[in-house]
């Protein structure tokens, strides 16, 4: 086990949020993220995967402090800053920066791209003068697969996957040390994901970047991170290595999962299983382990408690009662 | 019944929109079939032309701004594009549904699950809509809807989305129609649910014979429950067959490239692969095969005429000047 701290820590991280529920307007309060802790190593490339409504984008912007946590706490390079406010928050955002699903509503259609490139320089009085801040702004352009005559247009005058190279640009002309990808190519076609997959992947070489990589494609996070957290509604199911996570899935969540990913190899079809029931409300879940009402493995103990997050083989933590 | 006859015969399709930017050449020569009771899949990038070509065959295209310049449908020897508006309310729904990408958009908000399934059955059925209400639960069992008299009852935004989209799929089959067009049908769901909505499809199939078209930008899922593939790029279907042939020798080299650009699921790679640039503007689309500008097998050729659809090997369809695994034809 490694010594040095972890580059992100979280501890017991909770997020509730108000919704009203039903006719008569009844307010009630959901558990988006429930407790969940989990640490990332500088360098490291961490996929959060899971379905829709399962947490993984709320547990993301509190990572960027777009979201305060109602419970819990963060630590960035061993500094809680769970709390921060005013100036001390601006440094951290210098350091964490995030790249969101859809780069068509994530860049302002009335700056150019110089513009957009330009903002977070000023912000954090990075460069001198203006020729400096266009120095700035080439390279980073360059990096990402963009050409100089770029900077002066607009975003509606690229395609969806020039966009994302441009939010990326964004995003790392801070040279931060940690980025937040938010499925960073669910909004793009197959051919386009592949450029955007192969940048993503030499960045994190060429600068040295921590990510985490938040999906619903386990195929993506297979290519990019070397390790992956299984989050079922709002909880951590199973945490794994790559490697460790596709030989050998312990929790019937993540088997569920990788049993239902269509396969693009006619000559080893799936079983698609008929399973019954979609996911419980997070209104009403269940008593015991959000789970049980899918689960092939239930017994009665599963009824009764939320099975704790723990290490079942070196490295590999599950919470299921059955492994 | 003979398995080798074709349900759906589609000739030289050819379609354009008219813009304020100028026309569209959205489909421009579409050539491609349906065996009965296979599962045909239709895959594409965004901009490719399959929901076009989906929304052709069933007449929903809006005309204008769409035109349809040339070619025939045949659904069991007939031309769709020659009947009338009457006669295609007979056949939609009663012998061709389809089913939509979201199911939200596709039900009618107001009304509840048994008022529009039993007004689809009485219309069609010619029967009055209590006698259509049995009907209606058998359609949804079908589909395995649990409790189907208490989802009757609903409303569209009572139900999950796995559920609705399994209303859809009740709806689309409750008159026992011969051939189901679903348009990116899964698109909108999870992927545990993407797998019950595959598996009902694959039944539906076994039991009722149905002919099904497939679209979808999914190569999985493809490969998962279908028994062929058109794959197409800006207009044209650049290649067609089992999918057998076209996963495992593909000649296209657009769909070469496209099946070596998805991230592996059972193994680890370094680098996809990529196809340079971005799908064409169908306004003016590059001259010749419209995938020469970004294909690395490029002949002079290919910018001067367009690559006809031909049957390279048996049952084995590509429009390539340059085809692979078999150099130039």
């Amino acid at each position: 086990m490694k010594q040095e701290i972890p580059l992100l820590k979280v501890e017991n991280l909770l997020k509730e949020f108000s919704v009203v529920k039903g006719f008569w307007a009844k307010k009630a309060r959901i558990k988006a993220v429930n407790n969940i802790s989990f640490s990332i190593d500088e360098g490291e490339a961490v996929g959060l995967v899971g379905e829709s409504g399962c947490g993984k984008t709320t547990t993301g912007r509190m990572l960027v402090k777009l979201l305060e946590p109602t419970a819990g706490k963060i630590f960035f390079s061993g500094e809680d800053i769970s709390n921060l406010k005013g100036s001390k928050l601006k440094t951290i955002r210098r350091e964490i920066q995030m790249v969101f699903q859809d780069p068509f509503s994530s860049l302002n259609p009335r700056m150019t791209v110089y513009d957009i490139l330009k903002r977070p320089l000023e912000i954090f009085k990075v460069a001198k003068g203006s020729d400096e801040k266009k120095q700035i702004a080439l390279e980073i352009l360059q990096d990402v697969g963009l050409k100089p005559e770029h900077l002066t247009r607009y975003p509606h005058e690229f395609s969806g996957g020039q966009r994302q190279r441009i939010a990326i640009a964004r995003a790392l002309i801070l040279k931060p040390r940690f980025i937040v990808l938010d499925e960073p190519t669910s909004a793009l076609d197959v051919s386009v994901q592949a450029q955007i997959l192969n940048l993503l992947k030499n960045l994190r070489k060429e600068h040295s970047l921590t990510y985490l990589l938040i999906s619903h494609d386990l195929s993506v996070v297979r290519f990019l991170a070397n390790r992956i957290m299984v989050m079922y509604m709002g909880k951590l199911v199973e945490v794994a290595s790559t490697s460790e996570l596709f030989r050998e899935p312990l929790h019937p969540y993540t088997r569920l999962l990788m049993g239902s990913i269509p396969n693009p190899n006619p000559r080893h079809r799936k079983k698609l299983k008929m399973i019954e029931g979609d996911i419980p409300s997070l209104l009403n879940p269940p008593p015991g382990c959000f789970f049980a009402p899918r689960c092939p493995l239930k017994t009665s103990e599963c009824d009764k408690a939320f099975p704790e997050l723990r290490e079942v083989k070196e490295g590999h933590l599950a919470a299921c009662f059955k492994i | 019944m003979n398995n080798d006859e074709k349900i759906l015969e589609i000739k030289n399709l050819k379609v354009y929109f008219d813009t304020e930017e100028g026309t569209v050449k959205a489909l421009e020569n579409v050539n491609l079939f349906l065996k009965r009771s296979e599962i045909l899949g239709v895959i594409g990038e965004t901009g490719s032309g399959k929901s076009v070509t989906a929304y052709t065959i069933t007449r929903l295209l809006p005309q204008p701004p769409g035109r349809i310049l040339n070619g025939k449908v045949l659904f069991n020897g007939e031309d769709l594009l020659q009947k009338s508006e009457d006669e295609m309310l007979n056949i939609r729904g009663r012998q061709i549904s389809m089913i939509f990408q979201e199911p939200m958009t596709a039900l009618n908000p107001v009304f509840t699950v048994q008022e529009q399934m039993t007004d689809v059955i009485s219309h069609h059925e010619k029967i009055s809509k209590k006698q259509a209400i049995p009907k209606a639960i058998r359609a949804l069992e079908l589909v395995k809807i649990p409790d189907p008299e208490l989802v009757m009852k609903k409303y569209p935004h009572e139900l999950s989305g796995g559920m609705r989209q399994r209303v859809m799929i009740a709806l689309a089959l409750s008159c026992e129609p011969e051939l189901l067009i679903a348009d990116e049908p899964t698109t909108a769901l999870d992927v545990t649910v993407q797998a019950q909505i595959l598996a009902l499809i694959l039944e539906m199939r076994e039991r009722l014979g149905l002919s099904v078209i497939l679209i979808t930008h999914n190569f999985g899922i493809v490969a998962e429950i279908c028994d062929s593939v058109a794959v197409m790029y800006a207009g044209n279907i650049v290649e067609f067959s089992s999918i057998f042939n076209v996963f495992e020798n593909p000649l296209h080299p657009y769909t070469d490239g496209l099946l070596k650009a998805i991230p592996p699921l059972d193994e680890d790679v370094e680098n996809l692969n990529v196809i340079p640039g971005v799908v064409p503007n169908l306004i003016s689309p590059p001259s010749g095969c419209r995938f020469h500008p970004r294909c690395y097998r490029k002949l002079d050729v290919c910018e001067k005429e367009i690559p006809e659809l031909i049957e390279l090997s048996p049952g084995h369809f590509v429009a390539c000047h340059n085809p692979l695994g078999g150099g130039s034809k």
